[in-house]
């Protein structure tokens, strides 16, 4: 009982502690409130916390009040919100001596293959679709779709999320293809602040930066990392002084529900799109997961927010089936600068625009009929069933010009109880659509999970890709696996992507069995060389923008099918076989990269060099079905330094001692003698004491 | 010649010894709690968690003597104990300061509790020589 109370009074006398250092904190932050009214005041703050910041004193307290309120919509310099960045799950290329391993296994049996399916790493979300007779976009007078804009904010030439070449990259502030008025919609300014702030605040930034979503306390600003005492790495790479300005808490997902109301006023940033039916004005949703996979909420289509969601839903629940009514019902409408007056909203002051359906089936697409593309289902299965549904919104001058909906169309189990449907919706500053933009794969430097550069002109590699129209003749693309059978088009999907570590195999079948079995072989051969895109001269650019780099910075991509042993076969007529030797069969791209300083650019991945390889083998068809399973394996393999920090070691001093440290008697001269005879005189003096 | 010594002890240092003992436990407790939180959520170049362990086993260790050694000299009137408990004051704020400046992660909560020992430290310190001072003043020979 005794030893509670004074537990007891312990513990209270530390509480007043607390309580009154707080109390101290508060007045300190008040006073400093007031001076922070004059901006000359504020500089002397900001510099003196940044003194703080670089050489904190242990007893200080910091007071970060005025800068959590400007700090919390602070967000990672790189923002890839774009299109055409999409989400890669894999692509790290650590341990690629392993995967080489595996993927270098010569154990698959070609009879055994017959149900190849492609490895596929992720989904794409970037389509190339032949969209050259389809005319979406309304054709309207120059002078009508010239947008009202001033002039434009200069930034600094380094900008890592331009990645769409003259045209604005949605939330990328240093964008100069974007006008003031876009720059305004991504809320810039107010970022650049924050940034502005965040180099001067110290102290647990992270924490008041979720103040507000998490209801920070004083607690957790107790649990603050308020300063480490590292020592120096010997990495040569730099890396965040983590955790510096972190603190640890329990996540909350908490989510506020919000309404949303027609406000007419211009669209801005997180609003969501308004349609106009007969008159009533609603917002656009789709499905979504709330709690487990199933799509059993809705979420509204947020202005300049890309979006995808995978959910599973019943067949009658198909998206699919709510897109076809709402784009028959409703029309997409977007504020202009006459509603804000108007009482009566109708098309009049609203700027309204129909929905534009495109069915796409195997990288093709056409505009959506409903008489040949609608669904319908037998016993067994599903036709024309869009489980893969694309939004594409281009706003322009100010309003949504084109609203697009692709249905990617394809067959299904009718007796399946659930099916997998996902949703994407893409946002474009554009009057064009995204099929005629030039996509960079980074800027300069690589980006992980966007399509690898290739030229397949024999000069002018640069040139050509900003002048060539189709996007296919700008990405390395191999054959594709449809249904297991090797498919190479222009629309294939299948293109090699940096960092991403992919094998495809698909099955390709010889049509010309009828022909002179003499040179059957070697017609095997050239159609697989044409399959694989050996016959082609193509160069790789080393970095993601090709903007100018000379024709012999790009690297060239040779394999000399001469030099590889030579094809020739053998037809046996009784066993009705024939014995092809050295087919080729396998191709092996290796992208070695690096991420390097260059073009005064910090940790830019650059292609250092690319070995292609092609491995032959001694395959027996039987004629009446020649077929042959082709590999694909592209790998990257970083030859960056290890991303391993390695601190420093214990202090090591070298000491040289003489030799005699420990036993100061030379060995030799008058010394040693008289040493010893000292020695001994000593020994015998204390055995006498002893006695 | 014997030594006489008159009652000179010190209510406030004993009040001040008594609580430090409380809050060496409470210390003690919160240090080790924070040395796991921060074990497990962040990475320590090598050995330096280890080293800081040792540091706070020693650190405690020689608390304890400090504030045992500084109580029975002050309940006995002896100012040799004292004074070992005053030299042991110099160890014990520089192992406080290791951890309120020196050890690898500080959390704002650290600067709270070791500037709470410190003051600890700073007012028995004082209150510790007025207590040698008084002794020696009040001595008294036969």
């Amino acid at each position: 009982m005794k030893i509670i109370t004074y537990l007891a009074f312990t513990f209270l006398s530390i509480l007043i502690q607390f309580c009154v250092m707080d109390f101290i904190q508060e007045k300190i932050q008040s006073d400093e409130t007031a001076k922070l009214d004059v901006t000359t005041q504020k500089q002397i703050l900001s510099d003196l916390l940044k003194n703080i910041s670089s050489k904190p004193h242990a007893l200080y307290y910091r007071t970060n009040d005025v800068m959590s309120r400007s700090l919390k919509n602070t967000s990672p310099s790189k923002i890839y919100s774009n299109s055409s960045m999409s989400d890669v799950t894999l692509g790290t290329t650590e341990g690629t001596t392993t995967i080489l391993d595996v993927l270098y296994d010569e154990s698959t049996s070609d009879t055994e293959a017959t149900t190849e399916t492609t490895t596929e790493l992720y989904t794409t979300t970037t389509e190339f679709d032949n969209l050259t007779e389809i005319t979406f976009f309304e054709t309207k007078n120059k002078s009508s779709i010239t947008p009202s804009t001033t002039p434009k904010i200069k930034f600094s030439l380094h900008c890592d999320c331009n990645l769409l070449y003259k045209v604005c990259d949605i939330n990328c502030c240093c964008d100069q293809d974007c006008s003031d008025y876009e720059h305004k919609l991504f809320l810039c300014h107010e970022t650049s602040k924050a940034e502005t702030e965040n180099k001067a605040a110290d102290g647990c930034i992270s924490h008041m930066l979720d103040e507000h979503r998490y209801g920070g306390s004083m607690l957790d600003n107790l649990f603050c990392v308020v300063k480490t005492n590292l020592p120096s790495k010997r990495s040569i790479r730099k890396y965040d002084d983590v955790p510096m300005g972190t603190y640890y808490k329990w996540r909350n997902d908490e989510q506020k529900q919000k309404s949303y109301e027609f406000k007419k006023t211009l669209y801005k940033q997180a609003d969501p799109i308004w349609l106009l039916k007969n008159g009533i004005i609603y917002y656009l949703d789709f499905p979504a997961p709330m709690v487990n996979n199933y799509c059993t909420d809705r979420i509204p289509i947020a202005f300049l927010k890309e979006e995808k969601i995978t959910c599973n839903v019943k067949f009658k629940d198909l998206e699919m089936f709510n897109i076809l009514k709402t784009s028959e019902e409703a029309m997409v409408i977007s504020a202009t600068n006459n509603t804000f007056n108007s009482t009566i909203l109708n098309c009049t002051n609203l700027h309204c625009i129909n929905w534009t359906i495109l069915a796409c089936e195997n990288g093709l697409c056409w505009n959506y009929n409903k008489t040949y593309n609608e669904a319908s289902c037998t016993e067994d299965v599903c036709v024309n069933i869009a489980l893969k549904i694309d939004y594409s919104f281009y706003y322009y001058d100010m309003k949504i010009v084109n609203a697009t909906i692709k249905f990617h169309l394809q067959n299904t189990s009718h007796v399946l109880p659930l099916l997998m449907q996902e949703i994407s919706v893409h946002f474009y500053l554009a009057n064009k659509s995204i099929d005629h933009v030039i996509e960079l794969s980074g800027n300069p430097g690589y980006v992980n999970g966007l399509p690898v550069i290739a030229s397949y002109a024999k000069s002018n590699h640069t040139v050509n890709f900003f002048n060539n129209t189709s996007g296919a003749w700008r990405r390395m693309l191999f054959p594709e696996n449809r249904n297991g059978l090797c498919v190479s088009t222009n629309t294939s999907n299948n293109m090699v992507k940096f960092g991403v570590n992919k094998r495809t195999k698909c099955r390709y079948i010889y049509s010309h069995t009828k022909l002179s079995k003499k040179n059957m072989c070697r017609n095997i051969q050239n159609e697989i060389i044409g399959l694989l895109r050996l016959n082609n001269n193509i160069s790789i650019s080393p970095f993601g923008n090709p903007h100018n780099i000379a024709d012999d910075n790009w690297i060239n991509l040779i394999v000399d099918i001469n030099e590889q042993e030579p094809i020739y076969g053998e037809y046996n007529e009784n066993t009705l076989k024939l014995y092809c030797y050295n087919l080729i069969n396998r191709l092996s791209v290796t992208f070695m990269f690096a991420n390097v300083n260059e073009k005064s650019y910090t940790g830019q991945n650059k292609i250092l060099s690319v070995k292609y390889e092609v491995t032959a083998k001694n395959i027996s068809f039987n004629v009446e079905d020649i077929s042959i399973v082709i590999t694909v394996d592209v790998n990257f393999v970083d030859l960056s330094k290890p991303s391993i920090v390695e601190y420093a070691g214990n202090p090591h001093i070298n000491i040289y001692l003489p030799r005699d440290f420990f036993f100061p008697f030379p060995h030799n001269g008058c010394l040693n003698l008289s040493n010893t005879f000292i020695v001994s005189i000593y020994c015998f003096v204390i055995l006498l004491l002893c006695k | 010649m014997t030594k006489v010594t008159n009652v000179n002890s010190s209510l406030a240092y004993e009040i001040l010894l008594y609580l430090n003992s409380f809050y060496l436990g409470m210390f003690f407790v919160c240090e080790v709690a924070m040395g796991i939180l921060k074990a497990i959520n962040v990475s320590y170049p090598e050995n330096a968690l280890w080293t800081e362990a040792g540091i706070f086993s020693a650190l405690c260790l020689v608390e304890v003597v400090r504030i045992f050694l500084g109580r029975r000299g002050n309940l006995a009137s002896k100012k040799v104990p004292v004074f070992f408990s005053v030299m042991l004051t110099i160890p014990s704020a520089i192992g406080v300061c290791y951890f309120l400046i020196y050890q690898t992660y500080i959390l704002r909560l650290e600067y709270i509790w070791c500037a709470v020992m410190l003051m600890f430290h700073a007012l028995e310190l004082a209150f510790a020589i007025l207590f040698i001072v008084t002794v020696c003043k009040h001595q008294q020979y036969e």
